[in-house]
């Protein structure tokens, strides 16, 4: 499946067309630039698309009436979106199937369009089940949070925050512990009567033991991140949350006895979309690439499960890391256990409202420069000074 | 190509031809460099003194075409807000064209972009007139560059070098998607340090 995207006039976007979404999507740009919101209506999007999906799996399979509507208002507002929609705002979300028929969600005119009439319905070859993450730039809160248990029921972080705090509680009843060797501890997950309790433990002689909540920001930023792509990758099982799924919205009709299968679930397409905001947060140069290889490893390495990955960073290190993955790839060998083809990489800056793409063509590399601008301003500066 | 800038580009614009004098450097040298210089667009045989290091092992005749300077003779009403790279080049060989934006840096600011929307706006409006784009046609390889001579830093401190070394990768230049340039039929490219271009025949 190929997915596009084209977003005008929404908040700090000006008129933004990707082509291609691959398999690592990556967002540069200053603060502001609008990298968090083109990701997040991404997401949105998906999101969107794999609900008309499960729409169209139970037309097919002779549930005529939907068990859900589409509330747009809602989702603008989880996004953050609500005062960046105006008259002119456009999106068009296309996915072009491996037979090459296109489907279009589009949002213009304040309205959702591509998942209401019966031509909108997604033939049962093309049908994708997803599953989206989306994990904030707020992640640090998580393993307080978690801690916290109970005692924080009711309070409310912002739907993203949430979305990826469930994440990481659903991936901590999987993940008893979890190795980080870059950051020489591991992680154990241990459950109480009191709920579960997360330590991090020094490994490579640093005997320690301390709660998440207490350990560097970094590790608490790392952590998050790496147990929800550990947990998409090796231990969530998409056939069972798809039956879980579609038996919940079932049961919403009250049809479970015209329900009538097209096909088995289990051969339907699946895909995890994982979104992360500043995968680097806290974490020095080198510890920021190793994160990545753990990510591109998890996902795309050893991955039970089909991901794409996607995120925003402010990071150099990351990007020109990226290069050395690439080479990795071309020289067949890995880099501290990863390695990434140069086809499945995307790299844009975000500037001024509209994406710029900064994968070069005519060799396997991205251009870093952007990044590297501001060490060569600083000492320009400096020379002007003598 | 002076023809079209002292005849059909005013003739196009309603306006009086200005002088080309100074403005057009003819070389077929081997290996030249073009440097920026207020007013002056200087062709400099010695390395190192230019922003755009140009390498012409076929001994192409070149022409290149001080389009800013150019721009700059217009009276400020045609001048304002009109976009103008820094040059022109064209091969006599009906094989190139090419617009070129020279940066030697200034602090902060954010040159590339800046680059890349000088050279479109010139683009745009050398497109315009009908000769010039005629003109263009006859040369198949067609490409806005932009070059930036890069920064170093004082010796006992290795930043710059080692952030700038990702373009020591690739001594031609990157090129790079871009298709406000692609849909004229121009390719788009960036020269940053030693990176050259390399024109052949």
């Amino acid at each position: 499946m190929k997915e596009s995207i084209y977003i005008r006039n929404l908040g700090p976007i000006h008129e933004i067309n990707i082509e291609e979404i691959r398999p690592l999507t990556v967002f540069i740009g200053k603060s502001g630039s609008g990298k968090s919101t083109l990701m997040k209506a991404i997401a949105l999007f998906r999101w969107i698309h794999k609900m008309h999906n499960i729409r169209s799996f139970l037309k097919h399979s002779n549930i005529s009436k939907s068990p859900f509507r589409f509330r747009m208002e809602t989702y603008l507002k989880n996004c953050g979106f609500d005062k960046f929609i105006n008259a002119s705002t456009e999106i068009e979300y296309i996915t072009t199937s491996s037979s090459g028929r296109e489907y279009k969600i589009g949002f213009s005119g304040k309205k959702l369009r591509g998942t209401t009439s019966n031509a909108d319905i997604i033939d049962q070859h093309d049908l994708l089940f997803n599953k989206i993450s989306f994990i904030s730039e707020y992640r640090n809160v998580i393993p307080l949070w978690a801690d916290r248990g109970a005692a924080a029921a009711g309070a409310y972080l912002g739907f993203y925050f949430h979305e990826g705090f469930n994440d990481f509680d659903i991936a901590s009843e999987a993940i008893k512990e979890l190795e980080f060797p870059y950051l020489d501890l591991k992680l154990i997950v241990r459950k109480t009567h009191f709920g579960k309790k997360f330590l991090v433990m020094g490994t490579k002689g640093a005997e320690y033991e301390i709660d998440l909540k207490n350990s560097s920001s970094g590790q608490q930023n790392a952590i998050p991140v790496t147990a929800i792509a550990e947990y998409y990758s090796k231990h969530f099982d998409f056939d069972l949350a798809i039956n879980s799924s579609i038996i919940k919205f079932l049961g919403h009709t009250g049809r479970l006895k015209d329900f009538k299968p097209i096909q088995d679930l289990s051969d339907i397409q699946k895909k995890v979309f994982i979104h992360i905001e500043e995968p680097e947060l806290s974490l020095y140069p080198d510890a920021q690439c190793q994160l990545v290889a753990s990510l591109i490893s998890n996902c795309f390495l050893n991955s039970h499960n089909n991901i794409e990955l996607m995120f925003s960073t402010h990071s150099p290190y990351i990007i020109n890391y990226l290069n050395l993955l690439m080479r990795a790839n071309d020289r067949n060998s890995l880099i501290d256990n990863a390695k990434l083809p140069y086809e499945d990489l995307a790299v844009f800056l975000i500037d001024e409202g509209s994406n710029q793409d900064l994968m070069v063509q005519n060799v396997r590399l991205v251009n870093t420069n952007p990044l590297s601008n501001p060490i060569n301003d600083i000492y320009d500066r400096y020379s002007r000074l003598d | 190509m002076e023809d079209l800038f002292l005849t059909s580009f005013p003739q196009h614009y309603g306006q009086a031809s200005p002088s080309l004098d100074g403005l057009l450097h003819e070389t077929n040298a081997s290996n030249f460099e073009i440097e920026d210089c207020q007013e002056h667009m200087n062709v400099h045989l010695q390395a190192g003194l230019g922003m755009a290091r140009i390498e012409n092992p076929d001994l192409l005749n070149l022409r290149i075409f001080n389009y800013e300077g150019y721009i700059n003779r217009f009276s400020h009403q045609f001048q304002h807000g009109k976009k103008r790279c820094d040059f022109l080049l064209a091969s006599d060989n009906d094989r190139y064209f090419v617009l070129g934006e020279l940066k030697d840096r200034n602090p902060f600011d954010d040159v590339e972009q800046g680059a890349r929307k000088q050279l479109l706006g010139s683009l745009l409006t050398i497109l315009n007139v009908p000769e010039i784009s005629a003109f263009i046609d006859t040369k198949p390889i067609r490409n806005c560059c932009y070059f930036n001579k890069q920064a170093s830093a004082p010796q006992v401190i290795n930043a710059t070098d080692a952030f700038n070394r990702i373009n020591e990768l690739q001594h031609d230049g990157f090129e790079m998607k871009d298709h406000k340039f692609m849909q004229h039929g121009f390719g788009y490219y960036e020269f940053y340090g030693a990176q050259t271009m390399k024109l052949t025949a």
